[in-house]
C-alpha cells in the first residue's frame, strides 16, 4: 500500500530519529497481517483435508447448521481454507479469495461460535470475528504492495 | 512494479470500489481495537477472570481491565498507535505462551482457538511498525510517537 505509508515524515514524529526505521518497516505491516491470517486458515485447511477434519465437520458443525449434502459442504470448506490460505498468503486473486473466506467466517462466527459465547477462552465468536474483520479489510485493500497481484500487475 | 492507482482491473466493472482501498488498513486496525476493548469491559463490568494471562494472573483485574479498555479504544481510533500496539503485543505474548500445548501435538497445528492469542499478538505487532496509517487520529493531529 504505497499511498498508505508514503508519508512517514520526520517533522511529525515526536522522536524524529525513528523516521528511518518506521519508513522502512511500515510498508510490510499490511502484508504481515495478510500472512498471519493466511497461516490461521492454512492450519485449519491442512487439518480438514489431510487429518480427517472434513469428515468431522460434516458430521458435526455442517450438520448442525442444516447444510445438505454435508460431505459436499465439508469438502468445499476444507478446500477453500487450504487453497484460500495459500492464495491469500501469496496475495494472488486476493479480493475474491478474501471475500469467500469472509462469507465462510460470517457463517462460522454467527452460526457456530456465537453459541459458545463471545470470548476466545470458551471458543467464542471473537476468534472468527477478528479473522472476518481482516478478510473484509483484504476485500477492500486487495493484495497491497507485496503480493503476486501487484507483481502481476492485474487485480480483481 | 505498478503503483496502486495504475493497476488494471481484471473485471473493469469492479473499479467502483477503488475509493475504499485506502481504508483497508484502518478498518482492520479499528476492528482489532474494538474486539480487544471488549475484554476490558468484561473484566471491569462483568468480573471476567484474568486466568488466561498466565504468569500475569496475579495482577489486579481492575488494572488489566482498565488497560485493555483504554488500549483497545486508542488502537481503534488510531491515537498513540505505536506505543499502544507495543503494550498490547507484550500483554498478548503472556496470554499466548500460557496456552497449554497437549503432549504429542505440534504447536503449529493447535487450531484456531488456541492460536487466537498468537494471531492477536501478531496483528498488534504489525500495528507497531504500521502505525496509525492514513485514517487515524495520529495522522489528523500531525504528531505521532
Amino acid at each position: 500500500m504505497q499511498e498508505e505509508y508514503s508519508a512517514v515524515e520526520k517533522d511529525r514524529l515526536l522522536i524524529p530519529a525513528l523516521a528511518g526505521i518506521y519508513s522502512r518497516l511500515a510498508p510490510f505491516s499490511y502484508a504481515f497481517i495478510r500472512l498471519v491470517i493466511a497461516w490461521m486458515f492454512l492450519i485449519a485447511g491442512i487439518d480438514k483435508v489431510f487429518h480427517g477434519g472434513a469428515a468431522r465437520i460434516a458430521a458435526g458443525n455442517i450438520t448442525s447448521l442444516g447444510l445438505t449434502p454435508p460431505d459436499a459442504w465439508a469438502w468445499t470448506v476444507a478446500l477453500l481454507e487450504l487453497f484460500g490460505a495459500i492464495l491469500l498468503g501469496l496475495g494472488l486473486f486476493t479480493r475474491p479469495v478474501a471475500f469467500a473466506l469472509a462469507v465462510e467466517l460470517t457463517v462460522i462466527a454467527f452460526g457456530i461460535m456465537a453459541l459458545r459465547g463471545f470470548f476466545w477462552t470458551t471458543g467464542g465468536m471473537e476468534v472468527a470475528l477478528l479473522m472476518e474483520a481482516a478478510t473484509i479489510g483484504f476485500v477492500f485493500g486487495g493484495g497491497g504492495r507485496y503480493s503476486l497481484d501487484r507483481l502481476w500487475g492485474r487485480e480483481f | 512494479m505498478p503503483q496502486r492507482s495504475e493497476i488494471p482491473k481484471i473485471i473493469p466493472g469492479l473499479a467502483w470500489y477503488r475509493p475504499f482501498e485506502p481504508f483497508a488498513y484502518a478498518f482492520i486496525r479499528f476492528c482489532t481495537g474494538a474486539i480487544l476493548l471488549s475484554h476490558g469491559i468484561a473484566r471491569l463490568l462483568y468480573g471476567a477472570s484474568i486466568a488466561e494471562l498466565g504468569i500475569l494472573r496475579g495482577l489486579s483485574p481492575f488494572a488489566v481491565g482498565t488497560f485493555e479498555l483504554l488500549a483497545g479504544t486508542l488502537l481503534a481510533i488510531g491515537l498513540l498507535t505505536r506505543p499502544v500496539a507495543l503494550l498490547l503485543t507484550i500483554e498478548w505474548i503472556f496470554i499466548a505462551i500460557a496456552v497449554p500445548v497437549p503432549p504429542g501435538r505440534s504447536w503449529m497445528m493447535l487450531g484456531s482457538r488456541p492460536h487466537h492469542p498468537t494471531m492477536v499478538d501478531a496483528m498488534c505487532f504489525a500495528f507497531i511498525f504500521g502505525g496509525g496509517g492514513r485514517n487515524s487520529l495520529d495522522r489528523l493531529i500531525g504528531k505521532e510517537v
